[in-house]
């Protein structure tokens, strides 16, 4: 298998940003002239071959209009990756710092923004804040009886109210791939604000992911998110501390789309099995998505070290017992060396035990 | 264009451009007059309300206007602690007095604050008043109405003025020219469920057997366990009287009120009685009402214990779900004067219970007594003489017994005429 570290950007005759798809994780791609890699940069296990994609490919619509750029230094990226590799027990020999580094790639994911002029009617209970006063008593026959103390709580009074509105909610993302909602998951927030207009010059030289997924297919998943602004927004108009089954009905919606590169990292490392396990940092915060694995080979051999040392001092140790009837001070040197031997077996589970205990609190499993 | 409100519902500001808030529009509710004046929609005479007829009936013409109000009993509203109104209701009515206008004759009168309803000295005419500055929640919601008629209230009074020897006789006479008022005392009833959580040394006796210069002999000793439980009680319409104008002790001797009769309140069932509002305020009535919970739940802490030994008891309890209504109660008042003294006598309205002073006819009493006590001792002192004359001592032995039993017969009437007296 090709190190995709080493693999050469290749400039191919195929022309230049045109799409391209991994055969083996199906993520689809655009790379600027000169720069498109050997193998996938997400999976790092596939191939990728020029992509034509068909009519009414979302791919076809994905002219970037906006971008985050990469924020985040290098000292912090350095720190995070330390971090990434640090505290596994029996790491993998592949998984180091200077390996992370080495294949780290950077590239853009792509979302969707919408801007939604909103007019619709709603219908829900509004919670309205309000103190009662009780009281606690306390008796000690001791202490002279009864003290009192008051005691304020606040209740929550409900109303209905109803009411129309018009009104604009901007940016909200809407998934442009399918693994938008796990990517956000685990990376976190890309902030909005923090987008500029795309600037081919400075996204040089970095590929992009293609949408898998169109406005119109994105637009069911904007509604939550939207419901939950308008919710928040009419309860806030109604001066109302809390929201119960709020209702809408949307009249009409007009919808601007906007399509934005979120900056991130990608890199790998292999394990036991020479398997890449991917992971992907935040390009702002540093926020990483990847698979801290142990190597269970590793653990093997320690524990195999382990077990014939252990075997080592027990026939020492019967060797001690047995001679110590005629030489008394070896029976004591026997006896030690045979409790030496099992609690170094004992010891030789360890390993085993701790990096099957470590692989399998693994985090989120790994993006396909 | 803005979409049409819609029906039932009213426009609230609204902190945010772009919604419109509406809210359900309050139930249509005329602002009461400050002062209501009762006369016949047939005769134009004045009225007032009938408690045989259980409505206004004109004395005059004898029209009728029924109430169409109907008991709703304990399923009547109550109300929460809210923070800002028990503020409000600690600030009470102020000591002005209002000036009210008759439109029935044009005569202006001052009224003391508190006054719920009052008869204009000039024309007769009867007027229930609002007070303009109180809360909502601080008038008079519900009531209960008079059950009694003024004619039920003589036979009870004369039974209760004649049912003892220690009453003077004249005083039966008083119980049928006494005027009894028909008059609604403010009351709040309060609800609250009290949770406590108890701890204490309780004792347990124990019978030893022991060996004391080698006679077997027994003892009592005390065993002290710590013990702990948990009591939740439940209160419902506990009723505080919420006037200071008679003693509490006669207030209490009403007491109970059946609140399954309680009605919404209307000016009419005020109408040419008396009513008073309170002048026991919330807070110091919810005082009252949580002193006599709190001694209750303890009572019943001290009841779970396994025995009635116990020392060192603590307790802490949290009163929840407190709530409170303001309720006016009916009540006869009578004012009598015996041998110059002015005598107070309060009747249920409702259920025809009695309480008030009894004045004690104390001759009649210290005579009882000197019968009682005179043949012991006698028969002592003669005793006295002739064991003196070494004639005997069998009659001063009788004596002493008899004058021991005039004696334990006098005690119990002293106590029994002075506690009618203070009463």
């Amino acid at each position: 298998m090709p190190d995709p570290r080493t693999a050469p950007a290749t400039t191919t005759d195929e022309g230049p940003d045109r799409p391209r798809v991994c055969g083996h994780c199906d993520w689809r791609f655009v790379f600027p002239a000169g720069t498109v890699p050997d193998v996938c940069p997400h999976c790092f296990a596939g191939r990728l071959a020029l992509y034509e994609p068909a009519a009414g490919d979302p791919a076809l619509d994905a002219a970037p209009e906006l971008m985050i750029p990469f924020t985040l230094a290098e000292a912090e990226l350095h720190q995070r990756l330390r971090q990434f590799a640090g505290g596994i027990p029996f790491p993998p020999a592949d998984l180091s710092v200077r390996r992370l580094q080495a294949r780290r790639q950077p590239l853009f994911l792509p979302v969707w923004l919408v801007d939604a002029d909103v007019r619709a009617q709603w219908r829900a209970e509004m919670g309205f804040d309000y103190d009662v006063i009780s009281h606690q008593d306390r008796f000690d026959e001791g202490r002279g009886g009864w003290a009192s103390r008051e005691v304020r709580e606040t209740r929550i009074r409900w109303e209905p109210r109803c009411g129309d509105l018009e009104r604009t909610y901007p940016n909200i993302a809407a998934p442009a791939l399918e693994e938008h909602e796990r990517l956000w998951r685990q990376l976190g927030e890309f902030p909005p604000e923090a987008a500029r207009p795309f600037d081919a010059a400075a996204a040089g030289g970095i590929g992009r992911r293609l949408p898998g997924r169109s406005p119109t297919d994105a637009w069911p998943d904007c509604l939550p998110p939207l419901l939950e602004r308008a919710r928040d927004e009419c309860r806030r108009a109604a001066r109302a501390d809390h929201v119960r089954q709020f209702q809408w009905t949307i009249d009409a919606v007009d919808r601007h789309w906007t399509f934005l590169l979120l900056p991130v990292y990608s890199t790998y490392y292999r394990d036991d099995e020479g398997v890449a396990r991917r992971l992907l940092i935040h390009g702002g915060s540093g926020r990483m998505a990847g698979e801290r694995r142990a190597s269970p080979r590793r653990a093997r051999r320690m524990a195999l070290i382990l077990a014939a040392l252990a075997l080592l001092l027990l026939l020492l140790g019967a060797t001690g017992l047995l001679l110590g009837r005629r030489i008394d001070p070896l029976l004591p040197a026997g006896v030690f060396s045979c409790l030496a031997g099992l609690c170094t077996g004992l010891g030789a589970l360890y390993p085993l035990v701790r990096v099957w205990r470590f692989n399998r609190r693994s985090p989120d499993p790994p993006l396909h | 264009m803005p979409p049409a409100v819609p029906p039932d519902y009213e426009a609230v500001e609204s902190a945010l451009p772009g919604i419109r808030v509406y809210r359900p529009r309050p139930a249509e509710q005329a602002p009461p007059e400050r002062v209501m004046e009762f006369a016949c929609s047939q005769c134009g005479a004045v009225t007032s309300f009938n408690i045989a007829a259980g409505a206004v009936v004109c004395p005059h013409c004898g029209h009728r206007e029924q109430n169409q109000q109907r008991p709703v009993g304990r399923q009547a509203d109550e109300f929460e602690f809210k923070a800002d109104l028990v503020a409000l209701a600690q600030t009470g009515w102020g000591t002005d007095r209002q000036e009210i206008l008759c439109r029935n004759c044009g005569a202006r009168t001052s009224l003391p604050p508190g006054e719920l309803t009052h008869r204009c000295p000039f024309c007769a005419s009867h007027k229930v008043i609002h007070r303009p500055d109180l809360q909502e929640e601080l008038r008079p919601r519900f009531l209960i109405p008079f059950q009694l008629t003024m004619d039920d209230c003589r036979p009870i009074a004369r039974r209760w003025l004649s049912n003892s020897w220690l009453i003077p006789s004249r005083l039966r006479r008083v119980a049928d020219t006494a005027p009894f008022t028909p008059i609604y005392l403010p009351a709040w009833t309060f609800d609250s469920v009290t949770t406590a959580r108890w701890r204490a040394e309780v004792g347990h006796t124990r019978r030893e057997t022991y060996y004391h210069q080698g006679r077997r002999q027994t003892r009592t000793r005390i065993v002290w366990k710590w013990e702990s439980g948990r009591v939740r009680l439940n209160f419902d319409d506990l009723l505080i009287p919420g006037t200071h104008r008679y003693p509490p002790h006669l207030l209490a001797r009403l007491l109970p009120f059946d609140l399954q009769r309680l009605t919404p309140y209307e000016p009419k069932f005020l109408a040419g009685l008396h009513a008073q509002a309170y002048d026991l305020d919330l807070t110091e009535a919810w005082a009252a009402a949580r002193h006599t919970m709190r001694e209750t739940t303890r009572g019943a802490c001290r009841h779970q214990a396994s025995t009635p030994l116990i020392r060192n008891f603590s307790m802490e309890l949290d009163f929840s779900d407190e709530s409170w209504r303001y309720i006016l109660v009916p009540v006869f008042a009578a004012a009598y004067t015996y041998a110059r003294r002015p005598f107070q006598v309060l009747l249920n309205g409702q259920s025809g219970a009695i309480a008030g002073q009894r004045p004690v006819d104390w001759t009649r009493v210290w005579l009882v007594i000197a019968a009682l006590l005179c043949p012991g001792l006698l028969l002592s002192l003669l005793g006295v003489l002739l064991v003196l004359l070494k004639s005997g001592g069998a009659l001063l032995v009788i004596g002493l017994v008899l004058f021991a039993a005039g004696i334990a017969g006098a005690v119990p009437i002293l106590l029994r005429a002075q506690g009618m007296d203070d009463a």
